[in-house]
């Protein structure tokens, strides 16, 4: 038992490494979940499994939203799902996983976005930063 | 008090019957359960236990709240689906929406519903301008063989609708 509850946890999330500025990425996602959809019955018992789907799944870039996703009972057992972004800075790619029993579960990855000309674009721009008022 | 010295006390002898009694109800009890009736859990719903079939007017029910006698859009999405699926249970189905994702002209919510299912809404999503394409690809679960309906609903309160038939040989449960 315990080892089934802990596959119902795992997760995937592929991001590509790098990008060029205005390149449109796909992210990747895959959740290993039963989805039971409350509908199938135990056939020598006859009782209903009880309904236990994810529900929403949430993707953020450097800690804004960007795009969400509601799912139903519809979704296959092992929901994968890709989807698009759009690459403006480096930084940090979460996607965020919710059960209908309120349990969450979260990945990330770094995304670093190049110039055309081969430089770093940095989400703040160190420039503007002083280092012996900003930095302690 | 044990059975080797035969000493039977009334009181001993009721407490192995009262467990004997209690054993043969629990058995009865539960060989109800394999009648296929109804059993209903602490977490279920009264949707779960007695919808199982699919019910085709609500299906347009939830098609006519979402769109609300708005006019349709002419090619709007892009609805990528197999002709023949052969396992209802993963039916892999892509969408894309033509729309540059500029200011108003993206779409808020893609909704996916499959008409035959006994619950037919699938997934809705919400996007955004900074996801810089409206494309998703997604799995879902099909009981029969139906139409797959996708309408988004773009920003500026404009609606767009496609279909697609996809005929499923093993139907899956959902």
């Amino acid at each position: 038992m315990a080892n089934e509850e802990r596959k119902n946890w795992r997760r995937r999330l592929k991001v590509p490494k790098t990008a060029v500025v205005g390149e449109i990425i796909t992210i990747k996602t895959m959740a290993e979940h039963v989805m039971e959809p409350g509908v199938r019955r135990d056939p020598e018992t006859g009782v209903i499994y009880p309904k236990k789907i994810i529900d929403t799944v949430i993707c953020r870039f450097n800690g804004e939203l960007i795009y969400r996703s509601q799912w139903f009972s519809g979704v296959s057992a092992n929901p994968f799902m890709s989807f698009k972004m759009k690459a403006v800075t480096s930084g940090l790619v979460e996607v965020e996983w919710t059960d209908d029993y309120g349990q969450s579960s979260y990945k990330k990855a770094v995304l670093i976005v190049y110039d055309n000309e081969g430089k770093e674009i940095l989400p703040i721009k160190v420039d503007n930063i002083n280092p012996n008022k900003d930095i302690i | 008090m044990s059975l080797n010295n035969k000493n039977f006390t009334r009181r001993s002898v009721f407490k192995y019957l009262s467990g004997f009694i209690v054993l043969t109800c629990s058995k009865l009890a539960n060989a109800e359960f394999k009648a296929g009736q109804p059993f209903r859990d602490r977490f279920q719903t009264y949707r779960q236990t007695f919808r199982i079939e699919p019910d085709p007017e609500e299906a347009k029910r939830i098609v006519k709240n979402i769109i609300k006698g708005r006019e349709l859009r002419d090619n709007l999405i892009d609805l990528k689906a197999p002709d023949i699926a052969e396992n209802g249970n993963t039916v892999p189905i892509s969408f894309s929406v033509k729309c540059s994702m500029k200011d108003n002209d993206f779409p808020k919510t893609v909704h996916i519903l499959v008409l035959d299912n006994p619950f037919p809404e699938i997934a809705k999503f919400y996007f955004t301008p900074s996801s810089g394409e409206a494309n998703v690809s997604i799995r879902i679960r099909m009981r029969t063989s139906s139409n797959i309906v996708a309408i988004a609903e773009m920003a500026d309160g404009t609606v767009g609708e496609t279909r697609s038939y996809v005929d499923v040989t093993i139907g899956a449960c959902s």
